[in-house]
């Protein structure tokens, strides 16, 4: 029921989307989410991202963000995929998708699971520019949409 | 001995993937952030509380979280992805 995937490789939305959605008469509703590399972020002039992670945790944060989800909307279907290495702009960096009854678990779901992966997963983006690379550092941003959850902060540090 | 993994910023800037600390067990996360800013003080404050999170055994743990002899230690930046 819940697929995650760390990968250097592109995905499919359209396959994806049908293996979400294939032989699952229960589901009404399937909410998908792509994120892409943006030619700008801190700085302008962005050409790519560097993406790193932690192997092994990452896969485990990911799986328990989804069973997280799970736990608080009917979630009858979840994938996660994210790449990692080098990516172009314009490129697609993240997807998430819920398959679902209804379409507000579905949205909510998918939602969750992205305010969670971005506070919680452990991957760490480098900008790749004219000028050099550059780390990217969190935004308290992320960190409020995570917060709005309502969940505590497991991160004490 | 404990080997603590570093990830992104922390392992650029200080220039290693790991590094073995001597140590008795239990142990800290509190107390092993301590070893490492007395052995990397240049850099100090991408190793300090508030700053660089430690999973223990790939999970998000506290300064409190306790630490054995075989567990698997990392200390990284605030994560980035999505």
């Amino acid at each position: 029921m819940i697929k995650i995937v760390v990968s250097k490789d592109g995905f499919s939305i359209d396959a994806e989307y049908r293996h979400l959605s294939s032989d699952l008469p229960s589901c009404g509703a399937v909410v998908t989410f792509t994120g892409l590399v943006r030619e700008f972020s801190e700085r302008t002039g962005v050409t790519g991202m560097r993406l790193e992670h932690y192997p092994g945790m990452t896969e485990k944060a990911l799986g328990s963000i989804c069973a997280q989800a799970a736990d608080r909307w009917d979630v009858q279907r979840c994938t996660v995929i994210h790449r990692v290495g080098d990516l172009k702009t314009e490129e697609q960096i993240v997807f998430v998708g819920v398959a679902s009854a209804h379409r507000e678990d579905a949205f909510e779901a998918c939602r969750f699971i992205m305010d969670y992966l971005k506070t919680e997963a452990p991957f760490w983006k480098k900008e790749l520019t004219e000028d050099g690379e550059f780390w990217v550092e969190a935004r308290d941003k992320d960190k409020k949409a995570r917060e709005c959850w309502g969940t505590p902060d497991s991160d004490s540090a | 001995m404990i080997r603590v993994l570093f990830f992104a910023k922390i392992k650029d800037e200080i220039g290693i993937d790991f590094f073995d600390i001597k140590s008795d067990f239990p142990t800290t996360v509190s107390e092993i952030r301590n070893s490492l800013i007395s052995e990397f003080s240049d850099h100090e404050p991408l190793l300090k509380q508030g700053y660089a999170l430690c999973a223990v055994n790939q999970q998000i743990s506290n300064e409190e979280t306790i630490i054995n002899l075989d567990d698997e230690v990392a200390f990284f930046p605030p994560v980035t992805g999505g």
